[in-house]
Formats: structure tokens, C-alpha cells, sequence
């Protein structure tokens, strides 16, 4: 067997449509920044016109990143490169074009190359943050105003329900009481459960207790999920966490 | 500000409520305090470690939309030992395509182990270093994951990247099948309770 013949057996894959329902499959040349090959989708429409479309692919390389966009509009900016295509739910594709090769060719390749820009371009955009470890943070901050020794982890405590609730931190405040600190997360799991053991414990008639909700506030959080939070306990923002502990001159 | 050693003693006994106390973890503390060093803390060694624990899923998840009209997305939170530490695990289906068509990821902030269930049309190359080092198929039709196993060495920095390596997954044909699988992966206990079906069409065409 000849290179050449070699060559034209890798490359097959690319020349070979592939017919899905009423609408043709053309593997690419191009890559995703997942390493998987650009689809482009050909569309036969009304008057033997067709179009050509990245089929969702640019976006589907996000949400199997896990990334999810509201702003879509600046998701496809980078399109406007491009002539002759555009953004429209969620798709890159063409106008309809008329049932000619040369035409087709051009088109494919495109849209192709624009779907995997526009994916490259939003992993790098709307890449996730790297999430602030909360606890550690708070713990530092406690270090701050306590000693080692009054700052107790994971300490239990009884609801006037009678169940049982694990806290983040307690610290020994003397005559005071003891000072309740819980890190939140804005995920409904993590804020409604703080949200009922916080509300089970004040209602509970033990010592003295001061009850704290942290949360970081650089991250992105639904005004009305705080405002249930702070009908269970006083929600301090991570920023401000160190003048709360002044506030109790520790 | 006086403080007296016999203050927790104290005031322990005054929480006639407090069931149990775990002792302050010195070592923790250390590594929350010297932050440089916690930075320098191997970024695959943490990954290797969180993967290799025990996680469970919090809370009940439902489909919502995802980022195209077609797409359905469910996100669970992962918990280690009962806490939230900024991990989920999150599903993409594709209900009204023709071929099962799904995706499930471990995010933690990036994704860190993913499976893509693909029509046969879509096809994954591994690059050549990558089949050489790794053994890998240089080109896999359909359904294929990416393990955070294959992918480590290629991570520099404190980012993940996009998993580029990938591996055929020919064996199960079925989401719930699947889920168990990628569960059984990564470690995740997910209870039936938990796991949703596959999303139904909710439209014609």
C-alpha cells in the first residue's frame, strides 16, 4: 500500500455524509477544544435550496463542560467574523443557499471553523471560578480574634424538633454563650439545610447562642434565597466577617 | 482580653444540648493558615484524592432547560462527607434526537470526568502521543468518555483543561446504566431516589 493510499484512508472519514432523519452529517476537519471533530448538518429546505448548520454544536461543547450561558448574544460575538452566517437559537448556520458544490464546500467549512472559535471562545469566557474554600477562610478569620482552643469543628447541636444539626463552627464565648458560625453555599441543598437548622436551634431553649450564616459574597447569589436565609440567623457576607468578630470583642 | 484555659470547660458543660464535640484539627488549621502553602499543594494530588473518596449527592434534581431549546440539564451536588465543597455532578440530554444522545459530568469547578454518549456520526480523535503513551484508539465512533485518569498529565496549572483523551464506551447502551457506571466511576453513591429518568419529548418534531 502506497502513502498516498494511506493518506486518502485517513482522510475518507471526512468525504463520507452521513444521513441522520432529513438532514446529512459532514465530519470535519475542524476540532473542538475537546479534541472532538467539528459536525457540520445540511439541511435540504423548501425549492431545493439548503442549509448548513453547526447543529447546537458549539454550545454542546459547553454543556458538556458544564457550563451553562443566560447571554447567548455574546456567546455568538465572535461570528460576526464570519460572512455569510449567523446565530440563531442556539445554532450557527447559513442562509439558504442554492444547490451548488462550490457554494457548499465554502459553507461547510465556515461554519465549521466558527463553531469551534465560538466554543473556544466561551470556555475561555465563562470558564467557572474557582470557588473560595469557605471554611478555611472562616477559620482563618476566627484565628484572628480566638484561640485554637475555643474554636470547636463540626460541633453538634439539639432543635426544638428534637433532630440533630452539625455546624461548621462553634466558638466559646464565655458568660456570652457560644457563637454558632455555618458556611453556605448558593446551592439549594446547601442553603435550605442551613436555613431549617438554623431556624430548629433558635427556637430550641439552650444556652445562649449567637448564630452566624457566612457567605461569600464575590459569588453570584438570589437576593430572595438570602433574604430566607437571614429570617433563620444574622447572614454576615465573608468580606465583612472580620468586623463581625470584633463586634463580640473576643 | 483574659483568656482563661478553663473557659471551653466551662462553657461545655453549660450546652446541656451538645451531643458530641470534635476536637479542633490542628493540621487543618495550619494548612488554612499558610495559604501559600496550600496553593503549592499538588493540583492532580487533590483531584486524585477527591475522586477517590467516598461522595454522596445532595438535594433532588429536575430537568431545566439548557443552553439550547432542545437541551434538558439536571445538576446534582456533590458532597463530601455530608459538606458541599463546591462540586456537582450534572447531566445533558437530548430528548428529541433521533439516537439516545447524552452527556454526564463531574464538575469541581471544572469538569474532571465526563462521558459523551454520541451518535456514531460523531467521531473523537486521540492524538498521536496520546495513543502511543496511553494505548488509546486513534479514533473512536459514538460514545466515548474522558477519565481524569488519561487526562492528569496533561493538566499544568491550577486548571483542569478540556480532557482531550478519550476512551470508547461500547458496553452500555441505557442512561440509567450509564449514570451507574459514571457513578461507580467517580465514586458518587447516587440512591434511586436521586436518579431521574431520561427526559421525555415534549413536543412533536
Amino acid at each position: 500500500m502506497t502513502v498516498v493510499a494511506d493518506i486518502r484512508g485517513a482522510l475518507k472519514l471526512f468525504a463520507q455524509p452521513v444521513t441522520d432523519g432529513n438532514r446529512h452529517v459532514i465530519t470535519t476537519q475542524y476540532l473542538y477544544p475537546s479534541g472532538e471533530y467539528v459536525s457540520v448538518y445540511v439541511t435540504p429546505g423548501v425549492s431545493g435550496s439548503l442549509i448548513v448548520t453547526d447543529g447546537g454544536g458549539a454550545l454542546d461543547a459547553l454543556s458538556a463542560h458544564g457550563i451553562h450561558i443566560e447571554d447567548q448574544k455574546r456567546a455568538f460575538t465572535v461570528v460576526r467574523r464570519y460572512q455569510g452566517i449567523k446565530a440563531e437559537a442556539g445554532e450557527i448556520k447559513t442562509v439558504k443557499l442554492p444547490r451548488d458544490p462550490s457554494l457548499l464546500a465554502h459553507a461547510a467549512v465556515t461554519v465549521a471553523r466558527a463553531s469551534a472559535h465560538v466554543a473556544e471562545y466561551c470556555l475561555a469566557e465563562f470558564k467557572p471560578r474557582q470557588k473560595r474554600n469557605l471554611e478555611v477562610e472562616i477559620l482563618t478569620a476566627l484565628h484572628h480574634y480566638v484561640s485554637p482552643a475555643r474554636i470547636l469543628r463540626h460541633r453538634q447541636f439539639v432543635g426544638k424538633s428534637a433532630r440533630q444539626y452539625v455546624f461548621d463552627f462553634a466558638v466559646q464565648l464565655g458568660r456570652k454563650g457560644t457563637l454558632v458560625v455555618d458556611a453556605v453555599e448558593p446551592e439549594p441543598a446547601s442553603f435550605l439545610t442551613k436555613f431549617a437548622s438554623h431556624m430548629d436551634i433558635a427556637r430550641s431553649e439552650q444556652g445562649k447562642l449567637e448564630q452566624r450564616i457566612v457567605y461569600d459574597d464575590s459569588q453570584e447569589w438570589k437576593s430572595q434565597d438570602l433574604n430566607l436565609l437571614q429570617m433563620a440567623a444574622k447572614l454576615v457576607p465573608l468580606s465583612k466577617f472580620k468586623n463581625e468578630l470584633k463586634s463580640f470583642n473576643l | 482580653m483574659r483568656r482563661s484555659r478553663g473557659g471551653i470547660g466551662r462553657c461545655g458543660r453549660g450546652l446541656a444540648n451538645a451531643v458530641v464535640e470534635k476536637p479542633f484539627d490542628q493540621e487543618y488549621f495550619a494548612r488554612g493558615m499558610r495559604k501559600k502553602t496550600t496553593a503549592r499543594l499538588d493540583f492532580r494530588k487533590r483531584i486524585d484524592a477527591f475522586l477517590a473518596a467516598k461522595k454522596t449527592v445532595g438535594g433532588t434534581p429536575s430537568w431545566t432547560p439548557g443552553n439550547r431549546t432542545d437541551e434538558r440539564r439536571a445538576v446534582w451536588l456533590v458532597l463530601l462527607n455530608g459538606q458541599s465543597v463546591g462540586a456537582t455532578l450534572q447531566a445533558t440530554a437530548y430528548p428529541h434526537e433521533g439516537a439516545l444522545r447524552f452527556t454526564i459530568g463531574l464538575e469541581w469547578p471544572d469538569c474532571i470526568w465526563r462521558l459523551d454518549f454520541e451518535p456514531f456520526y460523531k467521531h473523537h480523535p486521540n492524538a498521536h502521543t496520546e495513543v502511543a503513551r496511553l494505548g488509546v484508539e486513534p479514533h473512536i465512533a459514538g460514545p466515548h468518555y474522558h477519565a481524569w485518569q488519561d487526562n492528569r498529565h496533561l493538566v499544568r496549572g491550577a486548571r483542569v483543561g478540556q480532557l482531550p483523551v478519550a476512551r470508547a464506551f461500547r458496553r452500555i447502551r441505557k442512561w440509567e446504566a450509564a449514570m451507574r457506571w459514571f457513578c461507580g466511576q467517580t465514586n458518587i453513591v447516587m440512591p434511586t431516589s436521586q436518579m431521574l429518568d431520561f427526559p421525555r419529548r415534549d413536543r412533536l418534531l
